[in-house]
């Protein structure tokens, strides 16, 4: 599979990238030897320069370091919240999908009722009333997320489960649990692993929102949405507080978008003649 | 036609109920005082009583839910905890401005993702094809967050040609809606291209080409009209989500619109107007994508109801 990935060239760059940006932020020390609190108040908002590659904040924080630290928060973040997503949302799908009926109809009119709500709105209205930590941002996110997970399953369960092959086995004496989990979900998975790799970029997109607006990862800890918040009010001295950040989270994006497309042509059976 | 609008408005009003519901639960069922979370640990227990009991919190759970439903419908969203002002006030005050920078920055959208997607389809693989969709991965991966701060840098800071926040006149909202228009700028040029793209293979083209018709004629009169359908139904759809976005475009400007807003009564916890502003927008997102499923089953023909 990563082997494929490598014959596309857009997804080969993500795919480095991105090893490179988790490498980076899970093994921060290999990379700089400035810890993300330790504050100089004498290089206040320095520009980069030989010893702070990317410049000083408004308290004379390493922005390098702060970086690869709010890496290490966004992606534990994406994985966290989309694995929780993929799970809650599957499982949901799958048996909506199967059973049909009333159990169908109502799954559908609650996903109506959350897809209601644009963007992030829903986290942030959960932001309004919950104390701001890790754990409730996980929950905001995840009760977005699982919402994409439910519908995809469901659309391919409806397909799978009229096929032949499902009739046989289910004459063949196979209960449910066995056709939904041995033999309709390995088929269903394609599109899932598609959605997984270009969720995790939408959820380091939303978490970095929120963060920005100030309801996300709260100060001190380093985020790269927060950092870009405090960015603003220094813009005029300080550029290099506003590029840093917001460059990572758009490699980090735009690698997990190339790797879900080559993904995608991998997996997609009409696009298997390009590959091979 | 009048039962067909009938019918699409009646199938909303469950999805609409359940955003109401939805939004009535979040304070209710949420673990922990929500009083005591918007007034802190410090709290004065009179404040505490005196605000449970303006939000009606103090009754059973079923009468704050008549009375909470009763004053949707007469569009009253209770006071503002912090000036007592109705939330009605608030949020109609500033929801102009965010219905604004939104549709205009689908306009801008509009205006360069459909000419360069049908350029890009009309060459396909050729070099400006991937040079526009490689700017076009660009667009949907720059989060506007980061876009709007980098304007600023650029056209602000260093040229000096916009200010670098706040709304006096139109000119301040520029900036903006390049920041907020930007994502689904991209994201139309690529519907645009692959629609363009689905409708060329198929065999009505192949045949008004064989009957001698120009490419220009072909392109217009059979291409065209068959693959923007798909492309403004999906920019409706999407103009909802560019009410979410809005919210972060109108804190990195300072604008003060109902993003804006919003996030200020969230730090302030003041509950009443989050709830108002959420109910608002979700429900004119409901109305658009009802508006957006008419106008595309009208101008489809193929579609019957």
């Amino acid at each position: 599979m990563i082997r494929n990935l490598f014959r596309n060239p857009l997804s080969a760059i993500g795919f480095t990238v991105l090893t490179l940006f988790i490498a980076m932020s899970f093994l921060p020390f290999l990379f700089t030897s400035h810890p993300y609190y330790e504050q100089d108040l004498s290089r206040r908002l320095s520009k980069p320069n030989s010893r702070n590659i990317f410049g000083c904040d408004e308290v004379g924080r390493d922005v390098f370091s702060r970086v690869l630290y709010g890496g290490r928060v966004s992606l534990t973040i994406g994985m966290i919240v989309v694995s929780l997503s993929a799970f809650v949302g599957t499982c949901i799908g799958l048996v909506a999908g199967y059973y049909g009926g009333i159990a169908d109809q109502m799954t559908m009119r609650v996903i109506d009722v959350f897809l209601a709500f644009p963007g992030i709105l829903l986290a942030i209205a959960i932001a309004s009333i919950v104390s701001q930590n890790m754990f409730n941002l996980i929950i905001a996110l995840t009760i977005l997320g699982w919402v994409g997970f439910a519908r995809l399953t469901r659309a391919n369960v409806l397909v799978i489960k009229e096929m032949d092959y499902i009739q046989a086995v289910r004459s063949a004496g196979a209960g449910p649990a066995r056709i939904l989990f041995v033999h309709i979900f390995p088929n269903v998975i394609s599109p899932l692993i598609v959605h997984f790799t270009l969720s995790i970029a939408g959820v380091i997109i939303a978490e970095s929102s929120l963060s920005f607006l100030g309801l996300g990862i709260s100060p001190p800890y380093p985020s790269w949405g927060g950092m870009l918040a405090s960015a603003l009010l220094y813009i005029r001295e300080a550029p290099h507080m506003v590029l840093f950040p917001g460059l990572f989270i758009m490699l980090t994006v735009l690698s997990l978008n190339f790797i879900g497309d080559g993904i995608r042509d991998i997996l997609d059976p009409r696009f298997k003649p390009k590959i091979n | 036609m009048a039962r067909i609008l009938i019918n699409r408005f009646l199938f909303a009003v469950p999805t609409v109920i359940g955003v109401l519901i939805v939004v009535f639960l979040l304070l209710r069922l949420t673990p922990g005082d929500p009083v005591e979370q918007m007034l802190g640990q410090f709290a004065n227990p009179a404040d505490i009583v005196r605000i449970r009991n303006q939000l009606g919190l103090d009754k059973p759970l079923l009468t704050q839910f008549i009375e909470y439903m009763q004053g949707i419908l007469r569009l009253d969203f209770g006071r503002s905890l912090k000036n007592n002002e109705p939330v009605k006030d608030i949020i109609f005050r500033v929801y102009p401005l965010t219905l604004l920078l939104s549709v205009l920055s689908m306009i801008f959208a509009l205006t360069f993702s459909i000419p360069m997607g049908i350029f890009s389809a009309v060459r396909h693989y050729s070099f400006m094809d991937n040079f526009v969709m490689v700017f076009g991965l660009l667009g949907v991966s720059i989060p506007n967050f980061w876009l709007g701060p980098m304007l600023i840098l650029l056209f602000s800071v260093q040229l000096g040609i916009f200010n670098v926040s706040g709304f006096n006149n139109w000119y301040d909202l520029v900036l903006p809606v390049i920041t907020l228009g930007t994502a689904m700028w991209a994201f139309l040029l690529r519907q645009t291209r692959s629609s363009v793209l689905d409708v060329y293979r198929m065999d009505f083209v192949t045949t008004a080409y064989a009957k001698g018709l120009s490419r220009r004629t072909v392109l217009y009169r059979h291409i065209l009209r068959n693959a923007l359908i798909p492309v403004v139904t999906v920019a409706g759809l999407q103009l909802g989500a560019l009410l979410s976005g809005a919210v972060i475009t109108e804190r990195v400007f300072a604008l003060p619109g109902l993003g804006d807003t919003i996030i200020s009564a969230v730090k302030s916890r003041d509950y009443p107007v989050v709830q108002g502003a959420i109910i608002l927008i979700s429900i004119t997102y409901v109305i658009v994508n009802i508006i957006t499923d008419i106008i595309y089953t009208l101008i489809d023909p193929r579609i019957e109801l």
